[in-house]
């Protein structure tokens, strides 16, 4: 008898744009939470600034011992592959390094881990009235959502998430 | 006309942690209702200000149920925010925890209102 083939692990992406404590230590208990079932977990502090509460540092120690990575935002993009993609607060554009001489100003593309890659390309985003998709360019759909959604753009909706979610800005 | 329905495939679950004021339980009873019409299965996950949301709109919690929306609030959120949870039971809110968050995600389709 041949094995079902194993399901690749899940990935799941939480990026931390609130700077409301709070919001912040609640952002990492879902963080932690999505671990309870197998999946790999990355945290974006999306802004340096963000301060947490002793909920919020305890589960951050809980996702570093159990070898889950909380990073900054330069590793904004990376995240946005994963299968799961939660964003918690208003993301900003990462700030692009000041060029030097010669230099390029745009960061150094950084190589996703062969376990975040996202099944599905372009990736959806919905950005809701007030709300910005901080990454310009790239193949991905972006698409604003309205105050109110009639049935008729509901199903249009649908179709374009079905496939493989979408991250909500 | 009733749109064709999409052929069978992963659930897509929602997850809500936002407050009543930025109007996102209406957006995902929108959705709920578009997959109920092509047969696509539907959950809800809420935590945080998303348990204050569906406590303060017990008709939208109704309108999931409709939609074949199973919707999972989580106990210790409702505590921090001081929701009672008879409040969430009477609306139909089954009581949950983030093995819920983590069982609704795993292998969903998944949109974050958060």
């Amino acid at each position: 008898m041949t094995a079902p083939p194993a399901r690749a692990p899940a990935t799941a992406a939480v990026l931390i744009g609130t700077v409301d404590p709070a919001t912040a230590d609640e952002a990492l208990r879902a963080a932690v939470g999505l671990t309870l079932r197998g999946a790999r977990v990355l945290v974006v502090l999306a802004d340096p600034t963000v301060t947490f509460g002793a909920r919020g540092a305890r589960a951050q120690a809980t996702l570093r011992l159990f070898a889950h990575r909380v990073e900054g935002s330069d590793h904004l993009a990376t995240a946005l592959q994963a299968t799961t993609v939660e964003v918690w607060g208003p993301v900003a554009a990462p700030a692009a390094p000041a060029a030097l001489d010669g230099a390029s100003p745009h960061p150094a593309a950084v190589e996703p881990p062969v376990d975040l890659v996202h099944p599905v390309a372009p990736r959806l985003h919905l950005v809701r009235p007030g709300r910005a998709y901080p990454l310009r360019g790239g193949d991905d759909l972006v698409v604003d959502l309205p105050d109110r959604l009639d049935d008729a753009t509901a199903d249009r909706l649908l179709e374009l998430v079905v496939p493989a979610g979408a991250v909500v800005w | 006309m009733t749109p064709d329905p999409i052929p069978a495939g992963p659930r897509l679950t929602f997850v809500l942690a936002t407050g009543p004021a930025v109007g996102d339980l209406a957006r995902i009873v929108a959705l709920a209702r578009a997959a109920q019409r092509r047969h696509v299965p539907t959950a809800l996950f809420a935590m945080h200000h998303g348990v204050t949301t569906l406590a303060a709109a017990p008709a939208l919690v109704a309108a999931l149920h409709d939609a074949d929306c199973d919707v999972v609030g989580c106990a210790t959120s409702a505590d921090q925010l001081g929701v009672e949870l008879a409040t969430l039971a009477a609306a139909g809110v089954a009581i949950g925890s983030q093995d819920d968050h983590a069982r609704l995600v795993d292998g969903a389709r998944v949109v974050a209102f958060t």
